[in-house]
């Protein structure tokens, strides 16, 4: 007997001849907020659908609250999901909307009338009850989508990609608004995004998605600190991690980092010997490059001013190295720079060779 | 000449075609029919003249029983045959919105009915309900031919008749329409309701039928339309018999004028015709502006 709130265990799935969903295994906890990022296509999705009941998978098995649901429909699943198009009945109004998930579990008038009433005040929508979804504002809308989900506790929530549709301030909004409900109602969440940004501000845990196959789970601060491959490193993090081709050499035992006429000192990386002479890739993430002083020089090719902060484009012996960074620069002046450790990264192949220290 | 004049002439230029089509062909046999129906004219004797009597012809058709029976037997014929054109339309368009194989078949074959000219559907209905060859005879009473009725020859099996060859023909025109309706409702709003927990008549009765409502108006108002002015149908099969029981006034006032001669009576009928449809239409149409574009 299984008793987290949702696990997903060996999910197979193709469309025709492609393979969309690989083997997909992952488990949330109870009152777990679980981000699945990945870019388009990468079958995240398909894999919200297929734990709602709505696809079904080609092997694997789904409990949910320890109960096998693996062959229900999504009616028996206790479920709810909020969709990328908010899916509101345009024909109902804010109200009935919010109603009709309760209306089709038989609860009673009174019963009904108080949870949603209750919900829509939680959601600050209770002026628009008499409504319809048209008469709404997309902000709007995307709080009656949530609230006709939140309104009969259901046991995992599934949203898909449910901010996308806003406008950016509105986004950065409704973040905030959904991590706050999020704590107040502490329901397990399934949420599908493919920014990076959501991914790492919502999620307790979050499970990254290439072409069908998990490529780590983890919280937002290892998947960021502790890419488990290229593809994690570089999908993960704005500027784009630096990667520089390379070759491992050992100088008096001590790792050194040898891409053309630039050479680096490396931290202690596990079995860093066995790769001696060997090719790898060294990642860089841009605020880790640190410009004013140091033993490295660079061209200043481009400054992007963010405000508080600028992007440096960097060439570095015909290299091209983006910084981020507050440290002053002008645009085709050398200036001097150093890296901070915690942000470089080897990988070998294509996965990333951990540090010793990081046991 | 400014742009803005030239606009509008442009916009005159573009909607002449359409206005001409309708003043001549819509509007002026309109006007002209009701013009005639204010003269007595019998075709045949133009030594008669026609000469202008008034409301003669409207006071004559309130006492003719005949035409007063056509007006009841279209009404009846009006609310029956497109109460089963709407439900089997419905019926056929959730058929073929569903996705099987062989769908595109079986798409395009419900639309023959609705291909196929309406005289030659009503002669072929014409055979089929014959009290000596038919395939109803055959059906219901096989090689006992003495058993074999003549159903056109019975009011009330004549009447059905026409309506079971009506919704025959018609009932995909409605589906096709409904089916149109069926595939602007999105998928996801099916979706959102079995998440909801709705089953498949919940999903049909809480979402499908209010969003179609829009779409069945429409079919509605093309099919009582289309049935207040059936005519061929009845020509070919039962010429308005036996005893009135199938004579509808579309046909009614083609009798008067062209085997009668009295075309302006016949006039005074289709004028009637003409103003029915009116009132209806004008019905449906607010009726379908307040649901659909409020």
């Amino acid at each position: 007997m299984n008793m987290e709130a949702l696990e997903v265990v060996g999910i197979k799935k193709s469309f025709g001849r492609v393979r969309v969903l690989d083997d997909i295994s992952f488990k949330a906890g109870e009152g777990e907020f679980v981000v699945m990022l990945g870019p388009s296509g990468c079958g995240k999705t398909t894999m919200l659908r297929i734990i709602a009941g709505l696809e079904v998978q080609d092997e694997g098995y789904i409990y949910i609250g320890g109960k096998e649901v693996t062959n229900l429909n999504p009616k028996l699943r206790d479920v709810a999901m909020v969709f990328q198009s908010y899916a509101l009945y345009p024909h109902m109004t804010v109200y009935e909307n919010m109603a009709f998930p309760l209306k089709m579990r038989k609860l009673n008038r009174e019963e009904i009338k108080q949870k949603v009433r209750q919900t829509a005040e939680l959601l600050r929508i209770d002026d628009l009850l008499d409504r319809k979804p048209r008469e709404l504002s997309g902000g709007q809308r995307q709080r009656v989508a949530i609230g006709r989900a939140i309104v009969r506790s259901p046991k995992v929530f599934l949203f898909d990609e449910p901010l996308s549709n806003l406008d950016a301030q509105l986004r950065a909004s409704m973040r905030v608004e959904l991590r706050r409900l999020h704590e107040k109602i502490g329901s397990t969440s399934i949420y599908v995004t493919h920014d990076q940004i959501e991914a790492m501000t919502l999620a307790d845990k979050i499970i990254l998605l290439e072409n069908g196959v998990i490529q780590q789970i983890g919280t937002p601060e290892e998947i960021y600190k502790k890419p488990a491959n290229l593809f994690v490193a570089t999908f993960v993090g704005t500027p784009m991690i630096n990667l520089l081709d390379g070759t491992l050499i050992l100088k008096d035992g001590v790792p050194l980092f040898k891409s053309g006429e630039f050479e680096i000192a490396l931290p202690s990386f596990k079995e860093y010997f066995a790769l001696d002479g060997k090719p790898v890739v060294l990642g860089i993430r841009p605020e880790a490059v640190t410009i004013g002083k140091g033993p490295y020089r660079a061209t200043v090719r481009q400054i992007e001013h963010l405000g508080s902060e600028k992007i440096i484009y960097l060439e570095l012996k015909g290299k091209d190295l983006v910084a981020k960074t507050h440290g002053p620069a002008e645009t085709d002046r050398a200036v001097c720079f150093d890296f901070n450790e915690d942000g470089l990264h080897l990988f070998y192949g294509r996965e990333r060779i951990e540090r010793i220290e990081e046991g | 000449m400014t742009p803005a004049r030239r606009e509008r002439l442009f916009s005159v230029v573009l909607i002449l075609p359409a206005f001409l089509f309708v003043l001549i062909f819509a509007f002026f046999p309109i006007v002209h029919s009701f013009w005639l129906s204010l003269h007595r004219i019998v075709l045949g004797l133009p030594g008669l003249g026609e000469p202008f009597v008034g409301a003669e012809n409207y006071i004559e058709l309130l006492n003719d029983r005949v035409a007063l029976r056509a007006v009841k037997n279209t009404f009846l014929f009006v609310f029956v045959s497109t109460f089963f054109e709407i439900l089997f339309g419905l019926l056929i368009a959730l058929v073929i919105h569903e996705r099987f194989k062989g769908r595109g078949i079986v798409r395009a074959s419900v639309l023959v009915p609705w291909a196929v000219p309406t005289v030659v559907s009503s002669q072929m209905w014409r055979f089929i309900f014959n009290d000596k060859y038919g395939l109803i005879n055959f059906l219901f009473f096989g090689g006992d031919v003495n058993a074999y009725r003549a159903w056109l020859a019975d009011p009330v099996y004549a009447f059905v008749a026409i309506v079971v060859a009506d919704v025959w023909k018609t009932s995909a025109f409605a589906a096709l329409l409904i089916l149109a309706g069926l595939q602007a409702i999105p998928e996801d709003l099916y979706e959102a309701a079995k998440v909801d927990g709705a089953g498949w008549w919940q999903r049909f009765f809480k979402i499908t039928l209010p969003l179609l409502r829009p779409a069945l108006l429409i079919a509605l108002l093309f099919r009582t339309m289309d049935a207040f002015r059936v005519f061929d149908l009845v020509f070919v099969m039962t010429q308005g018999g036996p005893a009135d029981s199938t004579n509808v006034l579309q046909f009614y006032g083609y009798k008067k004028i062209f085997a009668e001669g009295m075309m302006g009576y016949g006039s005074a009928v289709s004028v009637l015709v003409f103003l029915i449809s009116f009132v209806v239409s004008m019905f449906y149409v607010r009726m379908i502006g307040k649901r659909m574009f409020r």
